[in-house]
């Protein structure tokens, strides 16, 4: 899980150095620990630290308050994973899979908007845009969470 | 039990980190160490640009290109004169650089160039897009340095009004907008003057432009506040000029 959810880390900072000034990149890896945590069946406890370490890791390359996205990762992790298990297991269909995560990174953003304390309209618009572009993500990971459904039935 | 201590874990790094200079140093090490994987997507990024820029904007963004140009020209030839009118020797110096990092928390604060102290930065310098002024140096590396923008809160710069010489301070909102303080009341100033640097040091040599006198936003205890309209996009800065004065240029 480590090695996977480190090279989501990466891939989303390329992204961002890619993107920088153009668009805020949605928060891939914390989709990913998501996905990691309900759809691959990975221990809580790993994940949390996992998600901990990934946003630390963040906060050392792109914001300049060391913890905020860790606890915004962490945070939002185990909100999205309790709301999961509430679900029963014939209501775990592909559309709430994606509507939970969205609204896991939703609360991220939230949390950063708020410790920030942005109100800068040239921001908050990027904010939506990144939200926008989180909701397709949310629904490919649905999808993926879908076909691995699918396939697991089959065999 | 674990999301609890890593959240307490975070929330003790988070107070630690706040206010505190020393924090930097691990950021700047942070980034540093990534640079040499990261250099491919900043490769790509600059191809990018410059595709859009070319196939996209094409020949409008050619003639603004031109256009530019010749304004830097002449800023460098206003400032070779004002030197000479001091008495200085040596030629002041125009460094371009490329902006490598903008946080988005900072966005209307600081971003950080690709131009250090050993291309001759120090703190102080004063940075220009479009030919206006955009920011100061405040902290230089080797091969990097960071820029306060005009638009962030903290930053005061003493102003004149060049039609009017009436003197004042051009200050930053934070949301990307700039103001000009202190104009006395019965003072001429209106809108569509231009705003330039008061002499505050070598560094930052009076006369560099600022922008044109907006609207009036206040007047009280005898002094107006008006806007500041800066011809240099503070949403788009991607690449940016230093001033290295007379005596610093290499």
């Amino acid at each position: 899980m480590m090695v996977t959810a480190l090279l989501m880390w990466f891939f989303q900072n390329l992204l961002q150095v890619f993107f920088m000034g153009w668009v805020l990149m949605p928060d891939l890896f914390f989709m990913y620990m998501f996905y990691q945590t309900t759809a691959l069946g990975s221990k809580l406890p790993g994940a949390i630290w996992v998600a901990f370490l990934g946003g630390l890791l963040w906060d050392l390359r792109w914001s300049s308050l060391l913890g905020l996205n860790a606890i915004a990762y962490v945070g939002a992790l185990m909100l999205v994973f309790w709301l999961w298990n509430l679900m029963p297991k014939s209501g775990r269909t592909p559309l709430i899979f994606a509507s939970i995560m969205f609204m896991g990174h939703l609360c991220v953003a939230v949390f950063r908007l708020v410790v920030l304390g942005v109100t800068s309209q040239h921001m908050l618009h990027q904010v939506v845009l990144q939200q926008a572009y989180a909701v397709v993500l949310s629904f490919i990971f649905g999808f993926v969470f879908f076909k691995r459904g699918e396939k697991s039935n089959a065999s | 039990m674990h999301g609890t201590f890593a959240i307490l874990l975070g929330v003790t790094l988070l107070l630690a980190s706040a206010n505190n200079p020393g924090v930097h140093r691990i950021f700047d090490l942070s980034e540093r160490v990534l640079r040499i994987p990261e250099f491919p997507a900043f490769v790509a990024r600059r191809f990018v640009a410059k595709a859009v820029f070319w196939f996209d904007q094409g020949f409008v963004l050619k003639k603004e290109l031109e256009a530019l140009r010749d304004e830097n020209t002449r800023l460098k030839v206003l400032l070779a004169s004002k030197e000479k009118k001091k008495g200085q020797r040596a030629k002041s110096n125009i460094l371009t650089a490329d902006v490598t990092l903008r946080r988005p928390e900072e966005w209307w604060v600081s971003f950080r160039i690709n131009k250090g102290s050993r291309d001759g930065i120090r703190p102080g310098y004063a940075v220009l897009s479009n030919g206006f002024l955009v920011g100061r140096i405040y902290r230089v590396d080797a091969d990097q340095s960071w820029v306060k923008l005009l638009t962030g809160s903290e930053m005061l710069v003493p102003a004149v009004v060049a039609e009017t010489r009436d003197l004042g301070v051009v200050a930053g909102d934070g949301k990307g907008n700039l103001r000009l303080l202190y104009i006395p009341s019965e003072s001429p100033v209106k809108a569509g003057m231009n705003v330039e640097t008061a002499l505050v040091n070598e560094y930052l040599p009076a006369g560099l432009a600022i922008g044109t006198v907006g609207a009036l936003l206040e007047s009280k205890d005898g002094y107006n506040t008006f806007s500041v309209k800066s011809k240099a996009s503070f949403s788009r800065l991607y690449e940016v000029q230093v001033y290295i004065p007379g005596g610093d240029a290499k």
